[in-house]
């Protein structure tokens, strides 16, 4: 059943090709739901058990995969964002077989990221990820497309080099007879200067895939030239994996290098992070803030990767999985903004005054992003400054300014493009219709109800950062 | 009857919230408002019954898990915060004024609103308000306050923000430059509100952090005990001096939230914009509740302050220098919601100067006197504004007490309320609030006193321009407004003149009502001053209240009044603004520009960097067609050396 939920997307996406055309929709939107389904029964279950089998006998490659706690929760997300994406692309592409096959192909490559338990299978999926998201810039994107898709393409591949050698090297130096995770954590590296360096190249992957400054430069180029529906920049705000990579891979493999760089980690996360909310603050292309924006909630993500502490990594898992759902929708929501305007520039002013609704969800998803309480993003954002100020509380300090920064660019560009006046003569905006409600509000509701209640998310979190951080030997 | 769940009063309104905001055409006209009051009403209702209910202890009641690892527990982790609703005597106190004068405030509403073309939202925003106001005073715990407390924000923020696009329509283009310039007002407006409170809540945020690492705990009665633990004679902690000073730090982090959300120096200058929102709105949020929950969370906090001389004397010197600040900042306003606004700036500063002081009953009390004095005044400012079709310039009224004698009435009731003549309320809780001052610190007394008279000074200056004198506008024929408006006033105005006798001190034949009953829940010592002292100081007070009014009945003779004192450093407030915009929201709107630069030019300069030195040695010209991947390759490389250098270099010095 694991690796059906895990298939299934590439495998229909596959079948679109020779599908009849009418019901290409219809069949993907299916596919992602029946995923979706199969995760929550995983979910209600409790996690599936780790499946493993050799996979390349010669070189130790296994193929391990599982799906509980934090990956269960990040599948789910993926899972149903995908949904989303779906439906909206089947509303707004025309003939959208193609974008529908990319998005499903990703979302295999995206859950077989969170289910992998073995290395060499997990650079396989990070790498199989990016090949749809690459397509999707080179076929759908903007002008200045490839431009973006080398700066992709570069940051991620040499970061995943990097991260493959540094795969290969705690392999080599552990002594462990395979790839999978557990053997790899069995047979530790014991040196202290080696642990360290194959840290800093498995490091940097995640850091380009997190993004963390001053890594990050492929992020605003990639989400201002992909396609104006935003339906890609959903899809690329879910492949940022890196904090799931750390948490995962590399406290386990890596606790002593991790506690030695902790300060200048967490620096570098907490400055990431208010350096992009002011940078935001300057920007007047939906997609490009936006950009600015996921960066900043990563650098948060990232500061309570790394602070170590339990409820800090706890509040990061919740926010890097919950982020989704607004940060997505919100894309989605900038590109209904630009199918009626016909602009992605924040300062067209006054479109609340003939869209209401639209204006109404992309507010509410504004006030999510924002950490807002009573919103899932304030249960991650408040959980990992609470943590990290435990550990390093001026560098917290100076992350706590971004929810500062975070309002004042986010309320600006709103208020310039849904608020004041309309201007006069211009065309007329209409309200949402039909499935686009959906596309909008599901996510909203969602993050209202996990900002609300938590336990059904914390159920899955909690036990697997402890148990993980029992490994660690505590702090 | 304590049977009915304390959940039910956020819920009431929540619920009037979600219907009118997801069925707008169910509740069209004037249904919107009626759905909204019954909401609250329903709330009251709750309310009403545990106050009465509410036994020698606190009702605790615990609804669901909600935090990671933020309470005690038993055992090696710390337990899962749960959300959980905490009534006490203060507590109950403050549901009833939220949905007593809330519920006043929506049925005047119904009438205020019932030209407005989206009045469905605007109920819908303030059930909403309510509900999160009501969660912010019913909290156990400091994260599910600060739910209540960015919601209420939220709410101020949609509120003052009502007329986003500006109230009239653009049929022209003179028409729409109009609209489009009071949007613009209104929307920053709205704005600068959200983003001012959120600097204060960092440091609410911080203050709570402190405290956990302190403590272990944010929830509030476990903290309490905890920290009864640490500091009780019998504890043998050893060092008590690191707690100290933490929570010291701690009261001083709570101090900038309550700051920020009570329109306190130096995060003062939201409050008199946010008179941009519709009247009603302002005489809830702005005035009677939401802007004392800085108040409210201190006096919750006392058994934090009390433990903190430091942080208490900032707040009471913030409380002092704030109610000059706002005070000598009404003196010279035009409009007429201005003037109040300036004026609910100052008498904030006397609550915070009571808390302090420690003087957390006649805090609270004078909260509660000004949430009936101050609501009524802007109600009947609303009445006004309402009669002459949004006129709000003092200049252009007068002699209204011609056209809407019962609003007259009922304002001059207001007008002796805030200036604290005997009888009418104010004159008790102000009264409380200076003996405190007297007691402690003569400097914050001669301030409060100062202040006063400031007060009734421009309180009289506010009704004789408004009320007598002669009309110069060019109205037909202004009038009172419909009973739905003017029975809300009517029952405001009682309050406003009787209210006061809940808390008669002992040295006016009196038992001190209120302030024995709050100490239920927040244990304190009133001032103990011989009788003629206490004499003596109600005298100077009612002095000063006296002398303000006849200083603006004089210059009213004198046909003078236009031009209050100080000119145009009054009307600009201090200037305060002017120094925000140029010492800080210049700067950083440069910094950003600036740093965007930089982000973008990293990319160039980098790809210039790789151009370069692959251009004149030969070795690198079979590079020249991909440069792009020579650029990404040195600069991974680059940050794989410079990261490692840091790693490499914190482990040198580490070990």
């Amino acid at each position: 059943m694991l690796h059906l939920m895990i298939f299934l997307p590439l495998l229909v996406s596959l079948l679109l090709t020779l599908a009849p055309r009418q019901w290409r929709e219809e069949i993907a939107v299916a596919a992602t739901l029946l995923t979706l389904g199969l995760g929550v029964a995983f979910w209600i279950a409790g996690g599936t058990p780790l499946f493993i089998r050799d996979w390349i006998p010669p070189l130790g490659v296994t193929y391990a995969a599982q799906l509980s706690g934090v990956s269960l929760m990040l599948a789910l997300v993926t899972a149903f964002m995908s949904f989303i994406a779906c439906t909206y692309a089947a509303r707004r592409i025309p003939n959208p077989g193609t974008m529908l096959s990319l998005i499903l192909a990703m979302e295999t490559g995206l859950l077989g990221i969170f289910a992998a338990r073995d290395l060499v299978l997990f650079y396989v999926f990070f790498e199989d990820a990016l090949l749809p998201a690459l397509l999707m810039l080179a076929i759908y994107g903007g002008p200045n497309r490839m431009n973006a898709l080398v700066k992709f393409a570069a940051y991620t591949l040499l970061g995943s080099l990097l991260m493959l050698l540094s795969i290969i090297g705690v392999k080599y130096y552990g002594g462990s007879p395979t790839f999978a995770l557990r053997d790899l954590i069995a047979h530790p590296v014991t040196d202290t200067r080696t642990e360290l360096w194959l840290y800093v190249g498995f490091l940097l992957a995640m850091m380009v895939k997190l993004p963390l400054w001053p890594l990050h430069a492929w992020l605003p180029d990639f989400h201002e030239q992909n396609h104006a529906s935003g339906i890609p920049d959903v899809m690329g705000t879910l492949y940022k994996v890196g904090g799931y990579g750390i948490f995962t891979f590399a406290i386990a493999l890596f606790p002593q290098a991790m506690q030695d760089t902790r300060p200048l980690m967490m620096g570098l996360a907490a400055f990431t992070a208010l350096y992009a909310a002011w940078i935001a603050f300057h920007q007047h292309h939906w997609k490009r803030l936006l950009a600015y924006a996921g960066l900043s909630h990563m650098g948060f993500v990232a500061l309570g990767v790394f602070s170590l502490n339990e409820t800090a990594i706890i509040g990061a898992m919740y926010l890097l999985a919950f982020q989704n759902l607004y940060t997505g929708a919100l894309f989605l929501g900038t590109g209904m903004l630009q199918e009626r305007t016909g602009s992605l520039d924040t300062r067209v002013g006054g479109v609340m005054t003939q869209a209401g609704a639209l204006g109404g969800l992309t507010m509410g998803l504004w006030f999510a992003s924002i950490g807002v309480p009573g919103m899932a993003g304030f249960v991650g954002e408040f959980s990992i400054l609470m943590g990290a100020y435990q550990v390093q509380p001026w560098i917290t300090f100076v992350a706590g300014l971004t929810t500062i920064a975070a309002a004042a660019y986010a309320l600006t560009a709103f208020q310039h493009t849904f608020w004041q006046a309309r201007p006069f003569g211009s065309v007329l905006v209409s309200d949402l219709r039909g499935g686009e409600w959906l596309v909008l509000a599901l996510p909203l509701l969602l993050a209202i109800f996990f900002g609300l209640y938590s336990a059904p998310a914390l159920q899955l979190i909690q036990p697997a950062v402890r148990a993980t951080l029992a490994a660690l030997g505590g702090n | 009857m304590t049977g009915l769940p304390l959940y039910l009063l956020p819920l009431f309104p929540l619920i009037g919230f979600a219907l009118l905001i997801g069925l707008p055409r169910a509740f069209s006209g004037r249904a919107a408002g009626w759905l909204g009051s019954v909401m609250v009403l329903l709330s009251f209702v709750v309310a009403l019954l545990r106050f009465l209910g509410l036994g020698a202890g606190p009702a605790h009641e615990l609804l669901w898990q909600w935090l990671p690892n933020m309470a005690l527990g038993n055992g090696g982790h710390s337990a899962n915060l749960s959300v959980g609703f905490y009534l006490d005597q203060l507590s109950g106190l403050m549901t009833l004024i939220i949905t007593g004068i809330g519920f006043l405030i929506h049925v005047y509403s119904v009438s205020y609103m019932s030209h407005d073309a989206r009045q469905g939202r605007f109920f819908a925003f303030l059930n909403f308000f309510v509900s999160m106001m009501l969660i912010l005073v019913l909290a156990d715990s400091y994260p599910l306050m600060f739910v209540g407390w960015e919601g209420v924000g939220t709410a101020s923020y949609l509120l003052i923000g009502f007329w986003f696009a500006g109230r009239g329509e653009s049929k022209d283009e003179h028409t729409f430059a109009a609209a489009n310039a009071e949007g613009i007002s209104n929307s920053n407006a709205a704005r600068k509100a959200f983003i001012m409170n959120r600097v204060g809540d960092l440091g609410f945020m911080l203050g709570m952090f402190v405290l956990f690492k302190l403590f272990g705990t944010v929830n509030i009665p476990e903290l309490q005990g905890a920290v009864g633990q640490v500091f009780s004679p019998a504890a043998n902690v050893g060092d008590t001096g690191h707690f100290r000073s933490g929570v010291e730090l701690a009261c001083l982090f709570l101090l900038v939230g309550a700051i920020g959300k009570s329109g306190q120096l130096p995060l003062t200058t939201w409050l008199p914009d946010a008179m941009a929102g519709p009247t009603p709105v302002s005489a809830l949020i702005h005035a009677a509740t939401m802007v004392t929950a800085g108040v409210y969370l201190m006096t919750r906090s006392h058994f934090l302050f009390d433990l903190a001389p430091h942080a208490s004397m900032w707040v009471a010197w913030v409380g002092g220098l704030t109610a000059l600040y706002g005070a000598l900042s009404a003196l010279n306003q035009y409009d007429i919601k201005k003037i109040l606004a300036y004026s609910t700036v100052s008498q904030l500063g006397y609550m915070f100067l009571a808390v302090g002081l420690h003087a957390y009953s006649a805090g609270v009390f004078h909260l509660l006197t000004h949430a009936f004095f101050k609501a009524l005044l802007f109600l009947a400012a609303g009445a006004v504004i309402h009669a002459l079709r949004d006129e709000q310039d003092v200049r252009k009224m007068g002699g209204m007490k011609e056209f809407m004698p019962l609003t007259r009435w009922f304002s001059l009731a207001g007008v002796l309320a805030i200036c604290g003549l005997p009888i009418w309320s104010g004159f008790f809780s102000k009264d409380a609030i200076l003996a405190a001052a007297y007691e402690q610190s003569p400097a914050l007394y001669i301030i409060g006193l100062g202040v006063a008279l400031l007060t009734a000074f421009y309180m009289g200056r506010w009704y004789f321009l408004v009320w007598e004198g002669r009309y110069r506008g060019h109205m037909a024929h202004p009038h009172d407004a419909d009973p739905l408006m003017t029975i809300p006033l009517g029952i405001l105005a009682a309050l406003a003149t009787f209210g006061g006798l809940l808390n008669v001190p002992a040295f006016l034949g009196g038992h001190s009502a209120f302030g024995a009953y709050l100490s239920r829940a927040i244990t304190q010592h009133g001032p103990e001053l011989p009788f003629a002292t206490e004499l003596l100081l109600t005298l100077l007070a009612v002095l000063a209240g006296v002398g303000g009014l006849l200083w603006a009945y004089w210059q009213h003779r004198g046909d003078h009044l236009y031009n209050g004192p100080l000119g145009p450093a009054s009307t600009n407030a201090l200037y305060l603004q002017n120094l925000y915009d140029s010492v800080i929201g210049a700067p950083s709107r440069a910094i950003a520009s600036g740093l965007d630069t930089v982000d973008r030019g990293l990319d160039t300069a980098l790809g210039g960097l790789a151009r370069n030195a692959a251009a004149p040695g030969g070795l690198f010209t079979r590079w020249q067609s991909g440069f792009v991947r020579a650029y990404a390759v040195s600069m991974v490389l680059g940050t794989a050396l410079i990261i490692g250098y840091w790693a490499l270099k914190t482990v040198g010095s580490g070990s």
